[in-house]
């Protein structure tokens, strides 16, 4: 009785008592940052507008795993906001536009200026390569490169093809990033 | 990176983009959204050259970039380029455009996914497109360019060549296939060429139109620049745009015979557009037409590609080896057995709804739970990671601690939420300048579904 007791404690404290990773979800504007929340949260396309400020929920996209995941808008003149949600992220989730070849270049600026925070150090990233169901869109490797991703070191990252519509890679994604925290935490 | 005074000079030119935005805004043509026709459109598509509100921009950047590039007024920079076709096209010539085979008894939807349908019919299908509809391609007012070279900077210009110097065409403002650095070279090369004359129709008095972000002295029209100087005084501008946007769809449409340069490039797009050798942006344009070149793998239609498997990619190769299964039973992780995501997703998911400024969401909290287990490989780092392991135990405590003076005014009902909604619009309210209030109904929707999302962050965190 006792024992089953404590066992029933002990499932009841890890649902509970335990807090949800913080994710952090960036990237340039129209990205597809809130569609993939809330494909994650909902497992729904819903109709978003360009994200003023932030969204943020608490989503188990995998069993066994739950996330706070903030969804912060990436609006160039809102990217310094970015900053503010730093500190204490578990894990990044960088979403890059597959299609948007010519804006590259920025989304690896931006994810260099994220990465070089002293908040973000030793911080894994996930990438998602989105709406790879777009014509001429890129593959993940080709994105991979534009970022700069095989240089870098001091972390560990992961890339996906997605695309937010239809879910595809998405929670794949998810789970990496659970490995990838948990790992984290860790060491 | 860049100087101090390159930096003035980028503030000032925005500054100035950003008035003649402002100025492009009061007109009458820009007043509507250009698709639902809400009041007072804060946003833009620029390589369509339309001002939207909030909920369309939502629309237009589910059409990805190569139909729509989406940039609010307020919250994104601009370049030359951008602000040009802003004043090259507007709301009333897109219309004139893009709805011309529109029926007469057709209502304007306005629910979301009708309006999603309507948006798509216009501009990915061109369903209601004038057949002679050729995208312009503007040509940047001399107004718009600082007098050195500091526009090329901008990652979006980086498709234009920065030659082109003195060249000088009339009529900055004709309509023009996208093209510019490319036609501008045809007509170095042949001086009087089909597109010159075409150019000359419609012509606002602007000259010397190259748009080289060089440094060129522009000696001649002189006068011009005399009177453009100041377009960010008010009535140039925009009275230019006034002429430009009510004559020139009838321009476009009349001027077929010599613009048949532009007609066969519309009607048959990716061929005669590869011709002129252009860059992918005017592929874009003709998205349908043009094949993808590259990234043979998703090229199935619908969406489909490769499987998981070989999409991932992870850093540290070198390390591959790790099999992470199983990683749920890990301590660290917050567990949750199976049927505890029902009720926490309930509990959830009723509020942020609501607030949801999208407005579209499903109100059934349905969980995901069809995770296609996929072969996990983890690369093992231990000695990195040291700082992290312990500080995360209360990430979010960290967070509202940290920002104590940001407490300001605000009235929300969720204290822990309070304080990170007011960082939050302090700080966007000192950049941005009028976000929320321009943005009036999205932006206050938008802050509204923030802060019931706040709640659902609170009472997990918190509970």
């Amino acid at each position: 009785m006792g024992l089953w007791l404590s066992k029933l404690y002990d499932v009841f404290s890890e649902f509970s008592g335990s807090t949800p990773a913080r994710i952090l979800m960036l990237g340039l504007d129209a990205a597809g940052k809130t569609t993939i929340l809330y494909k994650i949260k909902l497992n729904e396309s819903v109709h978003t507008i360009p994200t003023i400020g932030f969204n943020v929920e608490t989503v188990s996209p995998v069993k066994g795993v739950s996330f706070t995941v903030w969804d912060v808008g990436g609006q160039e003149k809102i990217r310094r906001l970015w900053q503010h949600y730093y500190q204490n992220t578990e894990g990044l989730v960088y979403i890059v536009d597959s299609n948007d070849k010519e804006r590259l270049s920025e989304a690896k600026d931006e994810l260099d200026g994220i990465l070089n925070s002293d908040e973000m150090r030793g911080v894994p990233v996930v990438v998602l390569a989105n709406k790879q169901d777009l014509p001429r869109s890129m593959s993940p490797s080709e994105v991979a490169d534009g970022l700069g991703l095989p240089k870098m070191t001091g972390r560990k990252w992961y890339i996906h093809g997605a695309c937010a519509t239809t879910g595809e890679g998405i929670f794949e994604s998810m789970k990496e990033m659970a490995n990838l925290v948990k790992n984290n935490k860790k060491n | 990176m860049s100087t101090r005074s390159e930096k003035e000079r980028q503030k000032h030119l925005q500054e100035k983009y950003q008035a003649t935005l402002a100025n492009l805004l009061k007109d009458d043509d820009n007043k509507y959204c250009v698709d639902c026709d809400a009041k007072g459109p804060r946003w833009a598509s620029w390589n369509l050259g339309i001002f939207l509100c909030m909920r369309c921009a939502g629309k237009h950047r589910n059409l990805g970039v190569h139909i729509s590039k989406v940039k609010s007024v307020d919250l994104d920079t601009w370049t030359a380029e951008q602000v040009a076709m802003m004043m090259e096209v507007g709301n009333s010539r897109a219309r004139a455009a893009y709805e011309a085979q529109v029926p007469d008894s057709f209502r304007r939807p306005q629910t979301d996914s009708a309006l999603e349908s309507f948006i798509r019919a216009k501009y990915e299908h061109k369903k209601y497109v004038a057949r002679e509809w050729v995208v312009p391609k503007p040509t940047i007012p001399k107004e718009l360019k600082g007098n050195t070279l500091e526009m090329d900077e901008k990652s979006e210009r980086k498709k234009r060549p920065k030659q082109q110097s003195s060249i000088q065409i009339e009529a900055p403002k004709s309509s023009v296939p996208r093209t510019q650095p490319v036609e501008k070279k045809t007509q170095n090369t042949n001086p009087p060429p089909p597109v010159q004359t075409k150019q000359t129709s419609n012509t606002e008095d602007l000259l010397s139109l190259n748009t080289s972000p060089a440094k060129q002295p522009t000696t001649q029209s002189s006068d011009l620049l005399g009177d453009l100087v100041d377009i960010m005084g008010p009535t140039v501008s925009t009275s230019q745009n006034g002429n430009i946007q009510s004559s020139q769809p009838l321009d476009s449409g009349t001027q077929m015979p010599n613009g048949d340069l532009e007609a066969s490039l519309f009607d048959d797009g990716a061929a005669k557009v590869q011709e002129k050798s252009t860059k992918d942006s005017i592929l874009a344009l003709y998205g349908p037409s043009s094949q993808p070149p590259q990234q043979p793998m998703y090229g199935v239609p619908g969406g489909m590609y490769m499987p998981q498997q070989n999409m991932g990619m992870y850093g540290v190769p070198q390390q591959h080896g790790l099999n992470n299964q199983g990683m749920q039973q890990q301590p660290m992780m917050n567990n949750q057995g199976g049927m505890q995501q029902q009720p926490m997703m309930n509990n959830q998911s009723g509020m942020p709804q609501g607030g949801m400024p999208q407005g579209g969401m499903p109100q059934q909290p349905i969980m995901n739970n069809q995770y296609n287990p996929q072969q996990g490989q983890m690369q093992q780092n231990p000695n990195m990671y040291g700082m992290m392991g312990q500080q995360n135990m209360q990430p979010s405590m960290g967070m509202y601690n940290q920002q104590p003076q940001m407490a300001a005014v605000q009235s929300m009902q969720y204290n822990q939420m309070q304080q990170q909604m007011n960082n939050m619009r302090l700080n966007s309210g000192n950049m941005v300048g009028q976000p929320v209030g321009a943005t009036s109904n999205g932006g206050m929707g938008n802050w509204g579904g923030q802060g019931n999302s706040g709640h659902t962050l609170s009472t997990n965190l918190w509970q």
